[in-house]
């Protein structure tokens, strides 16, 4: 939990419109936002209300449309295509709700993957796999293939495909969505574990029992930020 | 390097995983690359491998063109010498010409084809003897000395390989000639392709035993080495210059419009097939072209599939650059896979081209694969591998990511410009099968035309086989006339026999003697061009030509009865219109005769029509002017069958040896053979177009129905809403048949408009059939829209059961 | 005055191996023409069922379905396809607006699967553009379309005919509150106008338009009351 004061992520007034011929769609407007190091946010809210549209922008998948955002105290917010994804691969590690693993990699691959996209040297590579998979309890499975595996191990895998980059923060998108309550409840614990060891994490997701895991939850209803909630911490 | 390999493994088992796909995709490009490495071995074994003589690019042919006239024609002897006096730009240049020689040993005779060659014919082609030594200058001066270089072919069956031959004596035509050399084994240094029946010169000698006489001296082929570095441009306008000059010195010869052209050697070989081979290479491009234009779809579609797996890796920090690098090793190792399966596919394709390739296809033994060809089908192959690959790979890349990762969103937006390429693929598949399916309307049109033209005589039953007087011991006209009677009397009397006759000068259907000719009491200032055949009495019987009036030839006919000359009708129509014919005088060789018979006019070219054409009694001929012609066209017995002639093929050998076995005799065949050999290069032409064309309307409707049953697949949601809104089974069908036919009349609509472009590079192989016979291009167009209506009929019905409940619901 | 639906005894099972699981249990039902019906109930009660068998999209469940008194489970797929053809409209959660079909021919699709004549179906298009003011709209595609614009022309598709009972599945679903509302009050209009509304909803709020709520849970209708304030006369039978 070093430097737990240092702010993050910093959002001012970030909108997205998504624009046609005739309409604007106001997806987002007027978000403030600040996640300082090794919090815990969660953003919750109906669907069609903009969570997973913020998602993408503070995940670097998508751009903002206007306002401000820094990571890391650099500003992000307007940045070329290939720097956008050359940051994503080193700061950002991401957790879908389907998953995402690519079928035809074995899990030793699937992890490895982020590294391979920039050019970690093999030796390198080996070594941090094996730590990020040893890290989710799935170091066992380095040959099967995701359809091998069990939902839950998918979703292990995922995380560890997340984190072997050693990214600034995790972004979880309803990690439990495709889940079942047992299953859901060991990919929670875990990202409260990384959470304890000092990871960053940013999730979304619907149901209230895992809104409860994360210190913060921001809610959002028809684009805007309507109401932030502090969690106590939930153990110590 | 290492991401390199990477993918390349990661490729190797992604299509292992969709074994349907990576089949389909490796058979397809299979069969297009190995089709087209087999016609491009093809054409460059004819056309293009270089000639296996030393820099073969600085050899030309020296000609004389006319303008508006297709075809070169040779040159005189004279010409040839001031020639040699304006070449600054040769390093040497060489006249040749044909001859037949009668190779008399012992009890056997034989004929051989020969060359009178100037002495420095080997240099041009920097060719030198095996064995012995090349002509020397003063061999080919004055009337020429009797010295032979001789072929490696005919040293091993004559001579046995003695290697005591330079130096001995060889009669030809019954003058003996002095070996002074032997040919490097293979040497032929005109392809073969010129010689009616294919057979390869045996016997060099100087040209200066023939410069002078008439015929010989009259018709030279010439041929130069061009001094290094010479560019094209400057040649021809030392040409143009050398033209001019011509046109002053041989002001009867050389009018305004001829001129003196030279061409690349190479080029001169094979220009018969070259525009046939041409089109076929063009055409075999398109089928690649489309069995691409297939494969892209396939790899689109399954583009489509991928879009989750793609955003993962965008997700994950991948750049587009590396995401195309990954896809495109996949479209390369399919493109690979095809190209090692296409050369065993060319493999066997060309086995087969060859089994089917017309006899006057030249350069056959040049056709093979090899080293060269290995590498063309590799480059071929990597470049359809780009070309495929490239366009699905950067569409496939192209995903809007934060639609793509959500759970069960499979439409993403990129979706639809990935649907718009498809449908241009087929679109295009469509437009070059409607050209390739025209072309081979056009050559089924012209090839049942043609074999419902007549020929002018009846073809069935018929036998031939040639045979030379020439260095027999028959050296006068009597003596000519009473060896034909003999052999007739021979043959006839043998069963199965119901006619027989000979012909000098020309069998129909094949190329044959003309000359000038003039009718008394009409002024002309030119000669009159006419096919020009000496035939014995039973000619016209034993070929079925029919007599339209006056009388045939007869026994009566001699050389000391009146000179009589039977006409065909195009002579009597052209040249004597609206005249009785009989009765009146033509000048044949200078000689008066008075025209005595009309006959129906004979085919030389199926495709052309009769020309005018003079028959002289054999008995009446010249023998000097006999042997002239038959130093270019042998004589040929003609025999008239009650079956099939080619029964007869050993009686007739055996009637003329027992004449005397001393009169060589050279190829047998039947008239029926000759017809099918004049059609050759069209039926190889419309067979190989009907496959290509077929090929094509395959693949291309392989290719709409993969877009189709894609197109349905994306649209399950508003056929589910279309039938929610109320429509019936038979609406979506209409719908989805609809769609179809829509992309396959634009597809239509294009390859109209390129076929009656294309189509034009026909001319000249089609006869009988305008290029633009509506006929021809409805059928195809119904063919077309049969057999896409067809392959998109199955995902309609398809589309007909979509469960409009579960539809919607699958958003 | 005739019922315009009665359900008597329907239920609609799938069979899962050995077992089977019931979707609907028993349904007895009554709507009157004029009624603005809610079905609410959790994930998985069977809301999105009962509103497709009444629709006519599903053909699958047992017992008697009268609609305008004729018996829809004696009839032949045909006959039911003209009997929902000629009465019912559909509105759609995520819209199902036609992607590449202008606003304009994306209206006229039910017309043309009704042969229409050419002439008329130009005249109805255009009257309900004006009527739903979308006439500025007609030429867009649907993706240029904000969503309660989308759902807009969903609700001019499914009212074109002018059918007796239009059926909404979660209409608003997919909207901001804002659009969502909008639409709600579209609906009340159409149903003022005499048009039977039945949709099928999670929120209160959109239910508080209608005058009837059925509450659905297992497949069993659990409830069955007016809306506070409703008009019960319209509502109700005597």
């Amino acid at each position: 939990m070093t430097d737990a004061n240092a702010t993050l992520i910093k959002m001012e007034g970030v909108k997205k419109v998504f624009y046609t011929d005739e309409v604007e769609t106001h997806a987002l407007s007027e978000i403030h936002l600040e996640i300082k190091k090794g919090q815990y946010i969660s953003i919750a809210g109906p669907s069609g209300c903009g969570k997973s549209t913020l998602l993408s922008i503070l995940g670097l998948l998508d751009s903002p449309t206007g306002g401000g955002y820094t990571l890391n105290g650099q500003p992000v917010a307007n940045l070329s295509i290939s720097e956008r994804t050359r940051i994503r691969n080193r700061e950002i590690g991401f957790i879908f709700q389907a998953f995402n693993l690519i079928g035809d990699l074995t899990v030793y691959e699937n992890v490895e993957l982020p590294l391979t996209y920039r050019g970690t040297s093999a030796a390198e590579r080996k070594q941090k796999v094996q730590h990020a998979l040893e890290r989710v309890g799935m170091a066992h499975r380095l040959r099967h293939y995701p359809s091998q595996l069990s939902g839950g191990q998918q979703q292990r895998v995922a995380v560890a495909r997340a984190l072997v980059g050693d990214p600034l923060i995790l972004m979880a998108d309803e990690p439990t969505g495709n889940l079942d309550s047992k299953n859901g409840e060991a990919v929670m614990e875990l990202l409260r574990d990384l959470h304890r060891n000092g990871a960053t994490v940013c999730m979304v997701t619907h149901d209230q029992r895992y809104a409860n895991f994360a210190e913060r939850t921001i809610h959002l209803f028809d684009g805007r930020i309507v109401e932030e909630t502090q969690e106590a911490r939930v153990g110590a | 390097m290492s991401t390199v390999w990477q993918d390349l493994r990661y490729a190797v088992r992604v299509l292992a995983k969709s074994p349907g796909f990576t089949v389909l995709a490796v058979l397809t490009l299979a069969l297009g690359i190995g089709a087209n490495t087999a016609i491009s071995t093809v054409v460059y074994g004819v056309l293009l491998r270089p000639l296996p003589f030393p820099e073969p690019d600085r050899i030309v042919q020296l000609a004389e063109t006319a303008e508006g006239q297709s075809g070169e024609m040779d040159l005189t002897s004279l010409q040839l010498q001031r020639l040699r006096e304006h070449g600054q730009f040769f390093e040497s240049i060489a006249g040749y010409t044909d001859v037949g020689f009668n190779v008399a040993a012992g009890n056997e005779a034989a004929h051989v084809r020969g060359m009178p060659v100037s002495a420095d014919y080997f240099q041009v082609l920097r060719v030198h003897p095996a064995a012995g030594r090349d002509f020397l200058p003063e061999e080919d001066r004055g009337d020429g000395q009797r010295v032979a270089i001789i072929s490696h072919a005919f040293w091993l069956r004559r001579f046995a390989g003695d290697p005591g031959t330079v130096g001995q004596k060889v009669l030809l035509n019954g003058d003996p000639y002095t070996v002074i050399g032997v040919m490097p084994d293979g040497f032929d240094p005109r392809a073969s392709s010129d010689f009616s029946a294919g057979i390869a010169a045996d016997v060099w000698v100087p040209l200066a035993l023939v410069a002078k006489t008439v015929g010989s001296g009259e018709n030279i082929g010439v041929v130069a080495r061009l001094k290094p570095g010479l560019s094209r441009a400057q040649v021809d306008a030392q040409m143009s210059l050398i033209t001019q000059e011509f046109r002053k010195q041989f002001p009867g010869d050389v009018s305004a419009r001829q001129a003196i052209a030279f061409l690349p050697y190479q080029f001169m070989i094979g220009s018969d097939v070259r525009p046939y081979l041409l089109v076929l290479l063009g055409a075999i491009g398109f089928v690649l072209l489309i069995a691409c234009a297939n494969v892209a779809n396939l790899l689109l579609a399954q583009g489509g599939s991928r879009g989750r797996e793609i955003a993962v890796r965008i997700a994950m920090g991948a750049t587009r650059p590396r995401l195309v690098q990954q896809l495109l090793s996949e479209s390369l190792l399919i493109a690979l896979a095809g190209g090692v399966l296409g050369l065993a596919v060319a493999n066997a394709v060309l086995g087969w081209l060859l089994a089917l390739a017309p006899v006057s296809l030249p350069r056959l033994s040049d056709i093979h694969l090899d080293a060269g060809i290995f590498g063309f089908t590799l480059l071929v192959s990597v470049l359809t591998g780009i070309l495929f690959g490239l366009a699905p790979a950067i569409y496939t890349t192209n995903t809007t990511l934060s639609e793509a990762l959500k759970e069960g969103s499979g439409k993403a937006s990129a979706g639809a410009g990935r649907a718009r390429l498809r449908q241009s693929l087929v679109v295009g598949e469509f437009a070059l099968s409607l050209v390739l399916l025209a072309g081979a309307g056009l050559m089924i049109a012209t090839f049942t035309k043609l074999m419902n033209t007549s020929p002018g005589f009846d073809p069935h039953r018929v036998l031939t086989m040639q045979f030379w007087l020439t260095g027999s011991r028959y050296k006068s006209t009597p003596e000519v006339a009473n060896y034909y009677q003999s052999v007739v009397q021979k043959i006839e009397a043998w069963p199965g026999v119901e006619a027989a006759g000979i012909v000098a000068a020309g069998l129909p259907l094949e190329r044959g003697g003309n000359n000038g000719v003039r009718i008394a009491g009409q002024h002309q200032s030119d000669w009159l061009a006419s096919n020009y055949r000496e035939a014995s009495p039973g000619y016209f019987r034993a070929m079925g030509i029919a007599l339209r009036e006056g009388r045939g030839i007869l026994d009566s006919d001699t050389g000391d009865s009146n000179q009589v000359v039977v006409i065909n009708e195009a002579f009597a129509q052209k040249y004597l219109s609206n005249r009785n014919a009989l009765g009146e005088h033509v000048y044949v060789n200078g000689v008066p005769r008075e025209v005595v018979g009309v006959v129906a006019d004979v085919k030389s070219y199926l495709d052309r029509p009769s020309e005018p054409t003079t028959f002289i009694p054999g008995a009446q001929t010249s023998y000097e002017g006999s042997k002239i012609w038959e130093g270019w066209f042998p004589r040929s017995i003609v025999v008239r069958a009650s079956g099939n002639p080619l029964r007869l093929s050993k009686s007739v050998r055996e009637a003329v040896a027992a004449v005397d076995p001393l009169v060589p005799t050279g190829a047998v065949r039947s008239m029926d053979q000759m017809l099918a050999h004049s059609v050759g290069l069209r039926s190889f032409m419309m067979m190989l177009l009907s496959i290509f064309g077929g090929l094509a309307l395959v693949l291309a409707s392989v290719g709409i129905y993969g877009v189709i049953s894609y197109a349905v697949s994306q649209r399950t949601r508003e056929i589910g809403v279309r039938m929610a809104l109320g429509a019936r089974p038979a609406d979506v069908l209409r719908m989805i048949l609809a769609e179809g036919l829509k992309l396959v009349a634009v597809g239509v609509a294009l390859g109209v408009a390129a076929a009656l472009m294309l189509t034009r590079l026909l001319e000249g192989m089609i006869y009988g059939v305008s290029m633009r016979d509506p006929l021809i291009f409805v059928l195809v167009n119904l063919l077309m829209v049969a057999v896409s209506l067809a392959a998109c009929y199955v995902p309609a019905l398809r589309a007909t059961r979509v469960d409009p409940i579960t539809a919607l619901r699958y958003e | 005055m005739e019922s315009l639906i009665q359900l008597r005894g329907l239920e609609k099972a799938i069979e899962a191996g050995p077992n089977k699981f019931f979707l609907l249990r028993r349904i007895n039902l009554d709507i009157q023409p004029g009624e603005f019906v809610t079905i609410m109930g959790p994930s998985g009660a069977g809301k999105s069922t009962l509103l497709s068998i009444i629709g006519m999209l599903d053909g699958a469940w047992t017992g008697d379905y009268y609609f305008l008194g004729e018996p829809v489970h004696k009839l032949n797929i045909k006959k039911r396809n003209e009997l929902h053809k000629a009465n019912i409209g559909f509105v759609f959660q995520s819209y199902h607006l036609i992607d590449n079909l202008t606003v304009f021919e994306n209206l006229e699709v039910p017309l043309s699967y009704k042969n229409v004549p050419h002439k008329e179906r130009v005249s109805l298009v255009c009257d309900t553009l004006d009527r739903f003011h979308i006439v500025g709209k007609k030429d867009l595609f649907p993706n240029q379309l904000s969503g309660g614009q989308q759902q807009l022309v969903g609700v001019a598709r499914a009212v074109i005919l002018n059918p007796k009972l239009i059926l909404a599945d979660e209409p608003t679903g997919n909207l901001h509150s804002a659009q969502g509302d909008e639409i709600m009050q579209l609906f009340k209009r159409l149903n003022d106008a005499g048009t039977t509304i039945i949709q099928v909803t999670h929120s209160e709020r959109n239910a508080s338009y209608g005058n009837r709520i059925i509450q659905l849970k297992d497949g069993w209708v659990v409830s069955d009351n007016a809306t506070a304030g409703a008009q019960v006369g319209a509502a109700h039978p005597a």
